[in-house]
């Protein structure tokens, strides 16, 4: 009896690989009288499909049935054939829309485990890349793979990766976001300690760096560990692009970082309590500019920014078509027409659109998302104590930064600890013919 | 967890309180100078010009109908008293720390000013960097009658004296130097002076020249702006400079100098002490109302300019020690410097001994060049 | 336990943080109005005696591997070496408290004037005891971080300050002969002496032997650098102006200028409060970690909780109202005292080191 559920078989697998050996073997004697030995052979030489087995219990039967394999019956025989015909469609390889590259290779991850680690394994063909899979959720069942160079990546790094996969306890995984939420260290922290990408090149050089990926099925984003500040700030592009451009961008980058958590409140802050640091000129335009605003400079800076967070959330899950709508109204209504009404000032929309700006210049997601909650928050220390009030909270920022590792790595990483040769590579982008040299 | 919500509650209540120390940004007005006039009394009359924000022209702030600046003025015992007074008038809240100019006038300065002065040094909000003058008629008249290219006055008046542009017969100071000096005995202070160009109508046009020289916190009298020009180059606040020779009657030669370098050497000689001035510098021909050949005539111009500058100097230090008795050149602080001992000895009757100081001048200016002609 | 480490750079640039922003609070005001244009000699003769304790207390270190202070004096002097950590352990305190106060007063008085004296030493508390409850590896690796920001913002500062520098403002050297300069020297001396942290971190050390070297370094560097604060600050001032100011160096931070930023004192003041912010949380560190070792308690945790109201509470009530006023407490007492116990117990215990070494 062969038993399989519809919807997860690859229909023409099962019928080339499994249904018609079998059926051109009506005729011909069973290769054995014993009836558990005959299913065995029966996997051995008669089924083509890339893996056959037997499995003895019926649990795992089930398993495997569950994930769109072919269970064989034999009457008499102690075990089921268990036979791959997995079929599950996926879409095609696209481009990452979450990070788009001018220069560089254009497929993203599927959804599809196979093909992710496929795309990996095509860009690392050496026989030391490892692919450990595990099963992570109680009632998902979700494949999870540990992808590392095993003379690479440090093996008791590995070994925890492993043990903090192993203890996830959770009825399912829909995203690679679960996995990281559990596995990541420090969780209370607002800052990512696992890296994510959609882009196999991105994690083909993690590995080769010694760093250790995490593919999960059924989502394509990819994890990365360890994963410090400086590597958020990292794009894969930079290697792309020659050497003075990378750096010049990767600069722009930290300055963006910069601007995108402290303009607001440098803002609010050099205002309120010290105006005098403001040069002659630019006070007088921005005391002319303020002219007649109704709202305090915290006030006006806070619905700004929360105006701003608003819009681009309400883009971000628009239809393409939609979205133009809503950047139009975005730019003229509050743009143009709060200043022209009087009722923001000029300012503080400049201000506000240089922040946000720049946080469109980091490129990892989920820190930009954090920088944009903890900017709130400076925004509100400014207002308590002025540029001091800024200070605290970029102390406390750092205390917290320096106190928390990623996989055993701190998370300040090459900057402090200071470690000089990672902090050249990452301040500058050192051409590759440098590099050779020093490996000579 | 406790604490947390302790910690919460803290801060939304600092929060909502208004909180320490924040200012009222949008009631902040510019004080761009300050005034500083006699009053009845032994009072003092204090003029605040505060500026009323304007667009930058490129924005089209060019065509405002508001007046760019408004003075007030009001008469109390000490300035903060008069601010205070001010500040019931203005009803803004007066923001000091970006004063461009604080004007004393002349009646005021000859008044003293030591114990009312101190103002600036304590008052957190005052601006250090903001430029002295010394004015000829009442601060609050040159205040108000003013008119310059710029809306406000003292914004045109700090540039003046910011820029470099400005002629070395101008002395400058600013108020972190001024206010050490007027107690220093061996360096006495200086400022430029401010006054009317010509006295015609509703609006003056000021010019800023002259120097008014103090002895310790009195001002006791004026120099031209050639002798200040020859004060800077004492102090070593300027390295150029023009100069005008006669070379005969109604003849001049008209030179501009280049690093020009003063030496003062106290010169110790049988318990006399005396003054060594050593200057040198390089100078080119400008112009000339007589014909001139470079080459032949090279030894004689360099020997007019240097007879006749070492006249210019002698007057000066004429006029300075002996007239004022004011050492402005800072020649106490040479000596403290060279011979703290000699200077600790005659630091006391320092006012005396530099009116009976006899000063021995050598100046070598070196001809360099004659512009475009030869 | 773990025990945490640091790197030598890492122990470098606290080092180096404590000293130039202890300095830049606490010495110019006792300094320049006493020794004036001298002050080079007082901070290289404070120095001097900074490298003497320290060398004290790196071979006392060496000699007690992996031991602090507090624990070796237990186990070179027996109970009086108790008595001994409590009275350095309980200066320790008296430091944090007076800086605290002197941190808090010219804030108050210059960067937010109309804020209370209590929200300084709170947030001051609060940060740097955060910091010190997270260990001296997080804290070794912010001072990073804020020891380049000092160095950096120093060489702009001096840089952009370098046209309105007279020099001659810095003569005539030695006018009074040398006693002033020597009397001056127990100011930074005493303010340097805080090193004597040193016996609490060289336990954390990687490499301890590499200490000396790097400690007295990191003195030099810090000190070099306060010197030409103070010799700056002199320089564009004038003396006589720069010795009646409450602090000439925030002075002459507000009269640079950086291009068209008139007034980057308050830039430079953070700079230095931040640097304040990793001193005092090492200080904290040191502390709660010593109260531990003495009172053999399991973790230095609870300590840094129990300390914290004294350093928010008492710098601003008693200090403020008996020691502040007092002039003698700072211009005498607290250097002498600081000077003693720095000096004094370091000497005391490495004569008492030999002394058992010999008997055995």
């Amino acid at each position: 009896m062969l038993m399989w559920i519809d919807n997860l078989v690859d229909k023409r697998t099962l019928q080339l690989t499994t249904l018609s050996p079998l059926l051109s073997m009506q005729t011909l004697p069973l290769p054995s009288d014993e009836p558990s030995e005959c299913l065995e052979e029966l996997c051995r030489s008669v089924i083509s499909a890339p893996e056959a087995a037997v499995v003895s219990t019926a649990d795992e039967a089930i398993a495997s049935l569950m994930c769109g394999w072919t269970l064989l019956f034999l009457n008499g025989a102690a075990g089921i054939a268990v036979i791959q015909t997995q079929g599950l469609d996926s879409r095609g390889i696209e481009e990452a829309p979450s990070s788009t590259v001018v220069r560089g290779p254009r497929d993203g991850f599927v959804e599809s485990l196979d093909v992710n680690v496929s795309l990996v394994r095509r860009r690392i063909r050496s026989e030391s890349v490892r692919v450990d899979k595990l099963v992570v959720g109680s009632v998902s069942h979700t494949h999870v793979a540990v992808l590392y160079i095993h003379d690479r990546a440090k093996p008791e790094m590995v070994e925890e990766v492993m043990k903090r996969i192993g203890k996830v306890n959770i009825d399912g995984v829909l995203e690679s976001q679960y996995i990281e939420e559990l596995i990541k260290d420090s969780p209370r922290s607002f800052f990512p300690t696992v890296y994510s990408t959609e882009r196999p090149d991105d994690v083909a050089g993690i590995l080769m760096e010694g760093r250790i990926a995490i593919l999960v099925d059924g989502s394509p984003f990819a994890l990365a560990l360890p994963c410090t500040l400086a590597h958020l700030l990292k794009t894969t592009e930079d290697l792309y692009l020659a050497y003075p451009v990378a750096t010049f961008i990767r600069w722009l980058r930290y300055v963006g970082f910069l601007m995108n958590l402290l303009l607001p409140s440098v803002y609010v802050g050099t205002l309120t309590f010290h105006p005098e640091m403001v040069p002659p000129q630019l006070l007088s335009s921005i005391l002319t500019a303020r002219e007649g605003v109704p709202f305090p400079v915290l006030m006006e800076t806070l619905l700004m920014e929360l105006t701003f967070e608003v819009l681009r959330e309400a883009s971000v899950r628009m239809p393409r078509s939609i979205g133009s709508a809503i950047s139009i109204v975005g730019a003229l209504v509050i743009g143009e027409s709060a200043v022209q009404a009087g009722i923001i000032s000029s300012p503080a929309i400049i201000v506000v659109a240089a922040t946000a700006i720049a946080s469109f210049t980091i490129p990892s997601i989920s820190l930009s998302g954090t920088v944009r909650i903890l900017r709130f928050g400076m925004v509100l220390l400014a207002s308590m104590f002025g540029l001091y009030g800024i200070m605290i909270g970029l102390f406390l920022l750092g205390i917290h930064l320096s106190s928390i590792k990623s996989l055993g790595t701190p998370y300040l990483a090459p900057f402090a600890p200071f470690r000089k040769k990672e902090f050249l590579k990452m301040v500058f982008r050192i051409p590759w013919f440098a590099l050779n040299k020093n490996r000579k | 967890m406790k604490a947390v919500k302790a910690g919460i509650c803290l801060l939304a209540v600092t929060l909502i309180s208004g909180c320490w120390g924040q200012i009222n940004f949008d009631q902040l007005t510019i004080v761009s100078a300050i005034g500083l006039d006699p009053a009845k009394n032994n009072m003092i009359r204090v003029t605040l010009q505060l500026s009323n924000p304007t667009l930058p022209v490129a924005a089209g702030g060019g065509s405002q109908q508001r007046r760019p600046f408004v003075n007030y003025d009001a008469v109390g015992v000490t300035i903060q008293e008069a601010v205070e007074r001010i500040q019931h008038q203005a009803k803004k809240s007066l923001f000091f720390p970006q004063t461009k100019v604080v004007l004393i006038s002349e009646q005021f300065a000859r008044r003293g000013l030591d114990d009312t002065l101190d103002y600036f040094w304590r008052e957190t909000n005052q601006n250090l960097n903001s430029w002295v003058l010394v004015s000829r008629m009442p601060a609050r008249h040159v205040l108000d009658k003013a008119m310059e290219l710029e809306p406000v006055p003292a914004d045109e008046w700090r540039k003046y004296l910011e820029g470099d542009w400005k002629r070395p017969l101008q002395v400058d100071v600013q108020m972190y130097q001024f206010l050490p000096r007027l107690n220093q005995t061996g360096y006495q202070a200086v400022s430029p002076g401010i006054g009317p160009f010509n006295k015609s109508g509703k609006s003056d046009i000021m010019e800023i020249g002259d120097t008014a020289v103090f002895k310790n916190d009195r001002m006791v009298g004026w120099l031209s702006g050639e002798e200040s020009q020859i004060v800077n180059w004492l102090t070593g606040a300027s390295r150029r400079g023009s100069f005008h020779t006669d070379l005969a009657q109604e003849e001049s030669v008209s030179f501009s100098l280049h690093s020009v370098r003063a030496k003062l050497i106290p010169v110790l000689s049988g318990g006399r002490l005396s003054m060594k001035l050593l200057l040198k510098g390089e100078a080119e021909v400008l112009t000339a109302t007589v014909p001139l050949h470079f080459g032949s005539e090279h030894a004689m111009l360099r020997d007019v300019l240097n007879r006749q500058l070492t006249t210019a100097i002698e007057k000066t230090i004429d006029k300075v020690f002996r007239q004022f008795g004011s050492d402005v050149i800072g020649f106490g602080e040479t000596l403290h410097r060279r011979m703290p001992a000699e200077w600790k000895k005659r630091k006391p009757d320092w006012d005396e001994e530099i009116r009976g100081l006899d000063a021995d001048i050598s100046v070598s200016f070196e001809v360099k060049r004659s512009g475009l002609l030869h | 336990m773990h025990r945490q480490q640091i790197s030598e750079r890492q122990f470098f640039f606290i080092i180096f943080v404590s000293i130039a922003s202890l300095t830049f609070f606490s010495v110019p005001s006792q300094l320049i109005p006493k020794v004036k244009q001298d002050l080079w000699l007082s901070m290289a003769l404070g120095a001097a005696t900074d490298v003497y304790v320290a060398c004290l207390l790196y071979r006392l270190g060496l000699k007690y591997p992996g031991k602090s202070i507090v624990e070796y004096s237990r186990s070179i002097l027996g109970p009086v070496g108790n008595l001994f950590s409590f009275v350095v352990l309980l200066f320790f305190c008296g430091v944090c408290v007076t800086a605290i106060w002197i941190y808090s007063d010219l804030l108050s008085s210059s960067l937010l004037p109309d804020t209370p004296l209590i929200a300084f030493s709170g947030t001051l508390t609060l940060c740097s005891g955060w910091a010190a409850s997270k260990g001296i590896e997080t804290i070794g690796r912010l001072s990073l971080i804020l020891g380049t920001i000092i160095l950096i913002s120093t060489v702009i500062l001096f840089s952009t300050s370098i046209p309105i520098v007279e020099l001659r403002h810095l003569l005539p050297q030695f006018e009074d002969g040398f006693g002033p300069a020597l009397g001056g020297a127990i100011y930074p001396a005493s303010w340097f002496g805080i090193c004597i942290l040193m016996g609490m971190l060289m336990p954390h050390l990687a490499h301890p032997r590499k200490t000396l070297k790097v400690k007295v370094s990191a003195v030099l560097l810090g000190a070099l650098i306060m010197t030409g604060y103070l010799l700056y600050s002199i320089a564009v001032m004038g003396v006589h102006m720069a010795s009646q100011m409450e602090n000439p160096l925030y002075v002459f931070t507000r009269i640079t200028k950086l291009i068209i930023f008139e007034r980057i004192e308050v830039l430079t003041l953070l700079v230095f409060v931040s640097g304040s912010f990793i001193t005092y949380a090492t200080l904290y560190y040191s502390i709660a970690l010593g109260c531990s070792q003495l009172f053999r308690t399991k973790s230095y945790k609870p300590w840094v909780y129990a300390l914290s109201p004294f350093f928010v509470v008492l710098p601003v009530l008693s200090v403020t109202e008996k020691f502040g006023q007092w002039p003698p407490y700072l211009d005498f007492w607290f250097p002498v005292i600081a000077l003693s116990i720095e000096g004094g117990v370091a000497t005391l215990l490495y004569v008492g080191s030999l002394f058992r070494g010999k008997k055995r």
